[in-house]
């Protein structure tokens, strides 16, 4: 039988359910990354707000460069529900953990899917996910980084801290 | 038309003349592009949840399925249900099966 699905999609299948997922994840961090946004404009952290303003757009960026990849690779990209957002954070330490662990939850998902790219001998989405591997390490290093300055800043007022937070990576 | 795999009440072809599927709902066939296939995967993988299941087993029984770009509408009851989404999985594991054999 002729191999008409091959000539049709470039990817494997369960890899492409895999990567619909992936958006998933990274739409609901843009959304998260928002409201984490507001939470420190509402209270004047700026250089914090622009972060989170900066994150939110990164993470569906993100989710946009895997959604056209599945599409270009002629597989069905799905736009996904987003639900459960929180917008009640008690501090701004409490707001970068939760973004680290985030993060981290990111990283090895994408971890998941590189196993199965090679476990499915799919070596053009293992190429496309390696930009992914990159740029999360990045990502963790700057929110590590961020944790480290309010270990070091002590007692020190939040708009102290908030001064120094980075607005471009 | 080659077979590709069939079930209690759905059988699909591939065809490699007219670059495509059939699908074989018992009372017509229905021409089906590759990407109208993936999106009846997607809602066969929706239907297979246990919520879905619980659902129709609970309220009505019956699901109204739009397929082919709203082109055809097709009724289910729940056993159809469970038959069209191993059907679903049974096209794909074939196709699949032959992409391996062929490659090999």
């Amino acid at each position: 039988m002729e191999n008409l699905t091959r000539q049709e999609i470039s990817i494997n299948l369960e890899v492409m359910d895999m990567l619909n997922e992936q958006i998933a994840k990274e739409q609901k961090a843009s959304s998260l990354y928002l409201a984490m946004a507001s939470w420190c404009d509402q209270r004047t952290l700026v250089k914090s707000a622009s972060f989170f303003y900066k994150q939110a757009e990164e993470e569906r960026e993100h989710m946009m460069k895997i959604f056209r990849f599945i599409n270009d690779a002629g597989g069905a990209a799905y736009s996904p529900k987003v639900s459960d957002i929180t917008h009640e954070f008690s501090s701004l330490r409490e707001i970068f953990e939760l973004t680290l662990n985030h993060e981290i939850s990111v990283t090895q998902s994408i971890y998941k899917i590189v196993a199965k790219c090679r476990q499915v001998n799919d070596f053009g989405s293992e190429n496309f996910l390696m930009w992914f591997v990159a740029e999360q390490l990045e990502e963790e290093e700057t929110i590590k980084d961020i944790l480290d300055m309010f270990d070091l800043s002590g007692d020190m007022p939040l708009q102290y801290i908030d001064e120094r937070i980075p607005v471009e990576k | 038309m080659e077979l590709i795999f069939s079930s209690k009440y759905y059988t699909s072809y591939q065809s490699s003349t007219d670059r495509c599927y059939y699908i074989d709902f018992g009372h017509k066939t229905v021409k089906i592009s590759f990407c109208q296939l993936l999106s009846l995967r997607y809602k066969a993988k929706k239907m297979s949840s246990i919520e879905y299941i619980e659902e129709l087993l609970t309220h009505n029984d019956t699901v109204l399925l739009a397929l082919c770009d709203n082109q055809h509408l097709i009724l289910f009851d729940t056993l159809m249900v469970l038959d069209f989404v191993d059907f679903i999985k049974g096209t794909f594991a074939m196709i699949e099966l032959n992409d391996t054999l062929l490659v090999s």
